[in-house]
């Protein structure tokens, strides 16, 4: 399987796609038997993303009724998480703060992981001026902590459900793109990149063919490590009212709203969002830990 | 306004690379599920006094206030965050507490707002006639004893001087020249210590606007040194300001030098030093009141429990806010800011009104902690109430009068608010989307940071929107200031309102004024400008050893000279 980072195996056309295929269940499959925690993050991740789904479907009431008489009710059968203040179902509201959650999370990822690999793999390739030009900017934006650059870009821009994607997405490209221009670095040096270079072959051909296919192995372990951090960014914009607006559900929004508000009478109004927000984070982190180590060549074999 | 455009240019100008970049899809379920019955009115979690003022503001003794005060120690007490420490240009209420005990007036609020005392006066004014007012000044006052004024000597120069201050109108900023200008004919300096206002007709809200906290005499060489008082202050007051920190703490020490003597003619104050920590979330301002550094707080009504238990030799009281929440249509002023349809439509607007239940939002935000009111002016002002509730929670007729105003199938409603203080806002914006979706409103919330809230909120120019303002003890202030000709903190248009406003200011007889000052609140109530929500309780706590103060109202708090700290308690 180590030939996958050989020019071999790509340059051998014909066999690309059922190679690749078998490589990836290669990896589920080595997954399953030797990573157990990521293995339980998958399952995690999988149950929020069907909760996410089918949220209309599961929800046992209209997430945004507001029932006077109902409110603040514990945890019992008829309200499996309890009510809010305002006679809300807990379960609900937090089914659908799953989506929200895992819109954002995986929204922001996929746009910071694009990006990551534009400027990663064009700033290794390209180098010279390029590359100085463009590392020097990446500089820049990382000398801001992340919160605070996500932050100023949601003040900036304003709080709804896509600017918060950006501002995540902003923060996670720039950083990404560091590790993505390392990867694509020791790619470019390898002597296949110079043998398709010296055949001729384009600049377009040798990025996509060549470099791209060879740094998804870092990439989606950026993108799956990166996922936690996203959601949990977007829990904090929500805590500090810079989130989405107040009447769409999300986990941190309803951690700084009624939970904490709440939290000595009706304990259930931080506990849920918080248990759900820390499993999803958990989830993703240990299934992002277990790609690391069965996509690295390096690490390969420990556990 | 400058600020709030280019924000606005900006935005776009980053919305349209959002647009480009973001190929998300973002769908919100709105799922058909299981339908509850709505009903209002009973509530949940008990709070801690639901449903009534529990306390109205009296002028009950402070704790401690029979024992023999002991001198020295550092007060600390907390409040928000100010824009400016200018008493005179600048309506934000954070600045006050500080200014409360840096300056004086003329004479003052009693804690229990029910009556107004000389203070720099030597008695209340004599007058000569209707519109004469003549203030005898107390002599030998000083001014602290620091630069620039190193301790001058207090006069009738510096009176006329601060009021005349007061009445600079600056377009564009808050102030209080609505209080005197146009409305007085002559400040006259008789001598050194006599001071006369001549108004120009009679002037009914005279004393009081005089007796705000607002209305403080500042220092003259002190403006001319630094420009303006945004920054500093200088007053004849018990405490001397040392710093503001901007959103840390304001820190002031005592006036040895101070004019007034406690009933057995020692000097005040008795503390050393007083310290304003800026705090704007409640969680924080109850833990530090738990662990003891803070000495007074108001407490959030979800903590109050968690507290007394905390701290059972902690004095305790609740009084009714002087911050009222309003649910507020679009406002106009009847020439530069037209009104905006469809809220120009007085069936719309009635519409709206009648499908707010107030007691509702009280219940789910506040535990009903709070009283509805029903006009511009709060129960804690008995005289000006109006007593009675004119508008009806009604939605079933607010369909009727949207359709007959051609609105059947409702429409699209951006409603503004700031969110800065935590997430009741947030939470009383989406109850009242709730409520106004039962007509079919398609309400926007659209909560923002205070500054940009300000910016939309004093421009006049929004389709809805939630406000807490402040109620002040004269009903002019109430009335004038937000539906009169000139007003500063809102604007409606409805001329038969203006004189009827006007004739209250110039009634000057009790029971007459009465009689206006009802007459001008059914107008307002019954022309639909907004829907008088409700005000809540506050939970006041001092800890055991703070002695001869305690909150008397959550504004005219008056000084804290007479507060001394007990080591031993």
């Amino acid at each position: 399987m180590a030939s996958v980072t050989s020019g071999q195996e790509v340059l051998s056309a014909g066999a690309v796609t059922t190679r690749h295929r078998s490589y990836w269940w290669d990896v589920v499959v080595r997954l399953v038997r030797s990573k157990p925690l990521g293995l339980i993050g998958g399952i995690i991740i999988l149950g929020m993303a069907l909760l996410a789904v089918l949220a209309d479907v599961l929800s046992p009431y209209d997430y945004q009724e507001i029932v006077a008489s109902e409110r603040l009710k514990p945890p019992s059968a008829t309200y499996f998480l309890g009510t809010d203040n305002a006679g809300r179902d807990m379960f609900s509201r937090i089914i659908h703060g799953a989506r929200i959650s895992l819109t954002v999370g995986l929204s922001a990822v996929a746009i910071s992981t694009t990006a990551a690999i534009i400027i990663g793999v064009g700033s290794a390739y390209f180098g010279g001026w390029f590359d100085a030009i463009t590392q020097r900017f990446v500089d820049a934006i990382q000398a801001l902590p992340g919160l605070i650059l996500v932050l100023t870009i949601v003040a900036v821009l304003g709080s709804s459900v896509k600017n918060v994607i950006l501002a995540i997405a902003i923060g996670g490209a720039v950083s990404g793109s560091r590790i993505i221009r390392s990867a694509a670095l020791s790619i470019v040096a390898m002597p296949y990149v110079e043998a398709a270079r010296t055949l001729g072959a384009s600049n377009q051909r040798i990025i996509f063919a060549h470099i791209v296919p060879n740094i998804m192995a870092p990439a989606l372990t950026l993108a799956s490590i990166g996922l936690g951090g996203a959601i949990l960014a977007e829990s904090t914009l929500s805590f500090l009212g810079l989130g989405v607006p107040p009447d769409v559900p999300t986990w941190g929004g309803m951690l700084a709203g009624a939970g904490r508000r709440w939290m000595l009478q009706a304990w259930w109004l931080a506990v849920f969002p918080g248990l759900f927000l820390s499993l999803t984070v958990y989830g993703f982190n240990m299934l992002g830990d277990a790609l690391r180590d069965l996509l690295d060549p390096r690490l390969r074999g420990t556990r | 306004m400058g600020l709030e455009s280019q924000q606005i240019g900006r935005r776009r100008l980053l919305g349209a690379g959002v647009l480009a970049g973001s190929a998300a899809a973002f769908a919100l379920a709105c799922g058909g599920s299981k339908s509850r019955t709505s009903s209002s009115g009973s509530t949940g979690a008990a709070s801690p006094q639901a449903g009534a003022l529990a306390t109205q503001v009296t002028g009950q003794a402070a704790p401690g206030a029979a024992e023999k005060p002991k001198r020295g120690g550092t007060l600390t007490l907390t409040d928000g965050s100010p824009r400016s420490l200018d008493p005179h240009f600048d309506t934000f209420p954070a600045h006050t507490i500080v200014a409360n005990n840096v300056y004086n007036a003329l004479l003052n609020f009693t804690p229990d707002v029910s009556k107004i005392e000389p203070e720099l006066a030597t008695a209340m004014p004599e007058q000569p006639d209707q519109q004469s007012y003549v203030f005898k000044l107390r002599q030998g006052i000083k001014f602290h004893n620091i630069a620039p004024a190193n301790g001058r000597e207090m006069t009738a120069e510096d009176v006329k001087y601060s009021i005349e201050r007061q009445m600079t109108n600056d377009p564009g900023k808050f102030q209080h020249a609505y209080f005197f200008l146009n409305k007085l004919d002559k400040i006259e300096v008789v001598d050194k210590y006599t001071v006369k206002f001549v108004t120009k007709r009679p002037m009914a809200p005279f004393m009081s606007y005089i007796a705000s906290p607002w209305t403080v005499i500042i220092n003259r060489e002190l403006v001319e040194k630094e420009g303006d008082l945004t920054t500093k202050m200088l007053g004849t007051g018990p405490f001397i300001f040392d710093e503001w920190q901007k959103d840390v703490q304001h820190k002031l020490h005592r006036n040895p030098d101070y004019w007034k003597k406690d009933q057995n003619g020692d000097a005040l104050p008795y503390i050393d030093n007083l310290v304003i920590k800026i705090i704007t979330d409640p969680n924080a301002a109850q833990a530090q009141f738990a662990s003891g550094a803070l000495d007074a707080s108001t407490i959030q009504f979800t903590f109050v429990d968690e507290i007394k238990k905390k701290l059972p030799k902690a004095n305790y009281k609740t009084i009714p806010s002087q911050f009222p929440r309003q649910f507020r249509t679009s406002p106009y002023d009847g020439d530069k800011i037209p009104h905006r349809p469809p809220y120009n439509d007085i069936r719309v607007r009635q519409a709206l009104i009648q499908a707010v239940n107030k007691k509702e939002v009280l219940d789910i935000v506040y535990s009903g902690d709070g009283v509805t009111v029903t006009g511009p002016i709060l129960p804690i002002y008995p005289t000006w109430y109006l007593k009675d509730e004119l508008v009806k929670f009604d939605p079933a007729d607010s369909k009727k009068l949207l359709e007959a105003a051609g609105h059947g199938n409702g429409f699209d409603a951006e409603m503004i608010f700031t969110n800065s203080a935590g997430d009741i806002p947030n939470n009383i914006g989406e109850v009242l989307k709730n409520q106004l979706s039962k007509i079919g409103i398609r309400v926007k919330l659209a909560g923002s940071d205070t500054t940009s809230y300000y910016n939309k909120a004093y421009a006049f120019v929004y389709d809805i929107a939630h406000h807490q303002p402040l109620n002040q003890p004269d009903p002019d202030e109430n009335l004038a200031s937000y539906f009169g000709r000139s007003s500063t903190y809102f604007k409606w248009g409805n001329k038969q309102i203006w004189e009827a406003i006007d004739k209250q200011a110039e009634t000057v007889n009790l029971e007459e004024r009465k009689k206006a000052v009802d007459v001008a609140q059914r107008m307002i109530v019954q022309d639909y400008p907004m829907s008088f929500m409700f005000t809540t309780n506050l939970h006041c706590f001092t800890q055991s050893k703070v002695k001869g103060w305690f909150f008397g109202n959550d504004f005219y708090d008056g000084r804290r000279e007479r507060a001394w700290i007990d080591p031993t308690a």
